[in-house]
């Protein structure tokens, strides 16, 4: 890479960490959990509003993973997931009612409370509707995973989002708080998704997914990105850019191989489309708070969101992670 | 007689313990050198556990550096140490930290009682390029390494270079060759004494104290001088991917591990507690061991191992960027792309599909909606022939096509004018076996009744060229190709499209009675003698003695003449 290039990306990432500091005052500190500087602690990083419902099968997934604290910050909730966040041992709360948007969609504040509590650690940094899988989840703790990272010098781990569904449509579906979302939301697309190459933060740009098919065929280029890297061996001087999609320095973009092999990957499966799903839709959509003035939740708002429904005839029930690297929808990468 | 065990250690003291701790139960006498880098403070337990133990001694601590001479040295500490302190030691065995025993301890003890005077050590020549993975192999031995590799790796890496240029060529010391091999060996003791107190043995230490990784070396080159009888494998199973990393052993390889050839196994992750727990306890029974799970064991690990490398031909994804690269393009799975037949015969995919049971697929790239089999506008995997989805990302299209149909026969025609940087691609695919009828348009503008000679003309050499640069495109690609001519394709159809079908369905066995309906194509001669009178050469009658053949992309075409 060009000198010039290299130090515009610097001054980029400068830019970064100083927006970050200008919102330093958004959060509010509420309560620190246990472990919260165990130095070998693996940590999740959250912003959320108003998932109470999702919370208890969100805090048992990441902590059978082998978790050992999650770092919260509560976009002023009114749902009681507060309080309930409060009663947790291994979950530290700040609180905020600044806007999630001028925040970045929430970066500047995950860039906060990682730089603060992240740094030596492999941070987890994903949405309460976002469940980490990896090659031999149903087997390794997450500390397996990380350790064998660490033997082969790697510091970022890509995960694409994928969108599960249920068959039935959104208004038939029964799901219970504390309940594994997928036994509800088992189906996913495993053909359909497309790679784009470049950009100027080096990372892959992924979409497609019943989204793309469903919400946005007319204008395919405006469909959400789905390439995510959620697990990173945080440093101070790191910082996300755009949601968990990309990262600086560009060399924690690079997880991908260009000449021929598979780098190690995982899923994280999107459990969005609960039922509570059309009621979230029409409340972001009137607080405009997300990204593109909430391009995506328009789109969603236009379909009769009640009705809504993905399944086809095409859909693959889920069933484990190695279903899905047989797919090719992620890699062991050579951990065997 | 019983077993010495040189144990090395330099973190993880808990799982040590052990691992200590079953060893001595099962009457095995250890020698342990700590690694003098790790703090106190993690290994004072160990220590206090084990300093006043009868049969367990500690060695002096000495600082080791992974693929320096040190540990060589650390080995030679512990061998010493059991020599001296256990006369009733008859062999010794080198582990570290992180091994686990995979049979009872009884069994070993068993198997060298009755391997008297046998050196249990890999030991392969060097230079033959077929042990080391991933790095330097004889000059190991020929050149100096005074840089950390693990610290230093600018360093280290230019002075390899700078010393290969100067051409630099250290001399083994006379009377060794080079050998390399595990580290993890077993010993007997003869053999052990002889080499401890080799005359030359100063000497040798200086030699290998300059050598690269000599912990896989130095053993292995002595012992050829000393042993009686030497058994060149490892006790100790491990297994190195292509980067020369060591395989980790988890919680779920429990049920192989018994299998495994060896008795120890390497390395153990530090939280395997089920690992731990089994294999370390009391009255750990292993049953005989059995070829198919260690060949399953093989199987499973290589599959995984062989994804960083390799990687899932055609297969795009998060952690794999297709690059078809050298202007070779990149699918999963063998495909056949019929041109020009629909535009020569009537319902030609349906006729086909049915002919060969297989599904034939429309125009998947046609202006519109993808024409998919069946008329569906969704195929395997979700995958939509949307247009404007489709013509998004039309390489990622095709290549998820292919990827996802990738275990059936894939059949689809292509026609699209003004799709050339997508023929070009199919054209550069090794996979694609593509039927291409040449002039395959001319009836369907013959039909069109354009009366302006100019527009006409105009037409014609649009299409020709089209005709002739796809031509040009499949004889340059990687493709397989077969080029009919029209005007033998519209005069034999029942031979053609037979053979077409044994093409793609081999084993059809009943040759079908209907054949489709080929186009309206009255007043062709006339058509084209219009064109020739006019200037335009087309000739497609040339070719009608010429049998349509296969080219690979390994045989020159023999191209119909212009």
């Amino acid at each position: 890479m060009k000198l010039s290039r290299s130090y515009k990306l610097r001054l980029l990432r400068k830019k970064w960490q100083l927006r970050t500091w200008r919102k330093r005052k958004d959060l509010s500190f509420v309560k620190l959990g246990d472990a919260a500087f165990e130095p070998s602690g693996i940590f999740v990083f959250t912003t959320l509003r108003n998932e109470h419902h999702r919370l208890p099968y969100f805090l048992e997934y990441y902590r059978n993973l082998g978790i050992t604290q999650f770092f919260i910050v509560d976009n002023d909730s009114n749902d009681g997931s507060a309080e309930y966040l409060l009663a947790q041992p291994d979950v530290s709360v700040w609180h905020t009612k600044a806007s999630y948007k001028s925040a970045k969609y929430g970066v500047l504040w995950m860039n906060q409370l990682l730089y603060k509590y992240g740094s030596k650690h492999w941070c987890l940094n994903v949405d309460c509707d976002e469940f980490f899988v990896y090659p031999h989840v149903s087997k390794r703790p997450i500390r397996a995973l990380t350790d064998w990272l660490d033997t082969r010098s790697l510091r970022s781990f890509p995960a694409m989002l994928l969108d599960m569904y249920a068959k039935e449509n959104l208004e038939d579906i029964e799901y219970d708080a504390g309940q594994n979302p997928f036994e509800v939301l088992n189906y996913f697309d495993s053909g359909n998704y497309t790679q784009q190459n470049g950009g100027r933060y080096g990372n892959l740009w992924i979409q497609g997914g019943p989204r793309q098919r469903k919400f946005f065929a007319n204008q395919p280029r405006k469909a959400p990105a789905l390439n995510k890297i959620p697990l990173v061996k945080w440093k101070s001087s790191y910082v996300y850019t755009s949601s968990t999609h990309s990262l600086l320095p560009r060399s924690l973009n690079l997880t991908f191989d260009d000449r021929g092999g598979e780098k190690i990957s995982g899923c994280l499966l999107h459990s969005k489309f609960l039922p509570d799903a059309d009621s979230k839709i029409s409340e972001e959509l009137h607080r405009q708070e997300h990204y593109e003035e909430g391009q995506e939740y328009k789109a969603y708002g236009s379909q009769t969101s009640r009705n809504l429904n993905f399944w086809t005839a095409n859909s693959t029930r889920f069933q484990n992670w190695q279903q899905l690297e047989d797919l090719g929808l992620m890699s062991s990468g050579g951990w065997a | 007689m019983s077993i010495g065990i040189g144990l090395l250690l330099h973190q993880n003291f808990d799982r040590a313990a052990q691992l200590t701790h079953a060893l001595l139960r099962e009457g095995c006498r250890i020698a342990v050198h700590i690694d003098a880098k790790t703090p106190s403070s993690e290994t004072e337990d160990y220590v206090k556990l084990f300093a006043n133990h009868p049969k367990l001694t500690l060695t002096k601590r000495i600082r080791c550096e992974w693929g320096t001479f040190s540990l060589v040295r650390a080995q030679l500490l512990a061998s010493e140490a059991i020599l001296m302190k256990f006369p009733e030691v008859t062999h010794v065995v080198q582990l570290s930290g992180s091994c686990l025993p995979t049979r009872p301890i009884a069994e070993l003890q068993q198997f060298l009682a009755n391997n008297q005077g046998t050196d249990f050590i890999e030991s392969v020549v060097a230079g033959q390029k077929n042990w080391i993975k991933g790095g330097l192999e004889a000059e190991r031995f020929s050149l100096y390494f005074p840089f950390s590799w693990r610290k230093q790796r600018i360093l280290f890496d230019g002075c390899v270079n700078i010393q290969r240029k100067l051409k630099i060529c250290r001399d083994m010391p006379k009377g060794l060759e080079p050998h390399v091999g595990s580290q993890w060996w077993a010993l007997c003791r003869g053999t052990l004494t002889a080499i401890l107190n080799d005359p030359c043995r100063r000497e040798y230490d200086r030699f290998f104290a300059k050598c690269w990784i000599p912990d896989e070396s130095y053993f292995q080159s002595l012992v050829r001088k000393h042993a009686k009888r030497i058994e060149s494998r490892s006790l100790t199973f491990s297994r190195f991917d292509q980067q020369g990393n060591p395989m980790m052993f988890y919680d779920d390889h429990l049920e192989y591990l018994e299998h495994l050839e060896g008795f120890f196994v390497r390395k153990i992750w530090r939280e395997a507690n089920s690992l731990y727990e089994t294999l370390l306890a009391k009255d750990y029974t292993a049953d005989q061991r059995d070829r198919e799970m260690r060949l399953a064991f093989a199987a499973q690990t290589e599959r995984l191992e062989g994804r960083r490398n390799r990687g899932r031909t055609g297969l795009s994804m998060q952690s794999r960027v297709l690059k078809h690269l050298n202007n070779r393009s990149e699918t999963a799975a063998p495909y056949s792309v019929l041109l020009g037949f629909d535009k020569t015969f009537l319902g030609i995919d349906r006729w086909l599909s049915e002919q060969i049971d297989q599904p034939v697929h429309g125009d998947l790239f046609a202006i519109g909606q993808a024409e998919m089999a069946q008329n569906t506008s969704l195929s395997k995997g979700n995958l939509t022939g949307h247009s404007k989805i489709r013509d998004y990302a039309p390489l990622d299209f095709l290549v998820s096509f292919v990827w996802n149909h990738r275990k059936e026969p894939i059949t689809f025609q292509f026609w699209s004018v003004k799709k050339e940087k997508f023929f070009r691609f199919l054209a550069n695919d090794p996979n694609a076996r593509i039927h291409y009828i040449r002039y395959a348009w001319v009836p369907e503008l013959m039909r069109e009744n354009i009366t302006n000679l100019a527009v006409l003309k105009r037409r014609v050499t649009a299409l020709m060229e089209m005709d002739r640069q796809r031509i040009d495109a499949l004889s340059a690609g990687h493709a397989n190709f077969k080029i009919y001519a029209l005007a033998d394709v519209l005069a034999k159809p029942a031979s053609i499209l037979y053979a077409l079908i044994e093409e793609l369905a081999p084993k059809t066995e009943t040759k079908p009675r209907i054949l489709p309906k080929t186009v309206d194509w009255q007043g062709l001669e006339k058509f084209t003698n219009l064109l020739k009178n006019n200037g335009m050469n087309i000739d497609f009658e040339l070719a009608e003695h010429a049998r349509p053949e296969w080219h690979d992309a390994k045989t020159t075409p023999v191209l119909i003449a212009e």
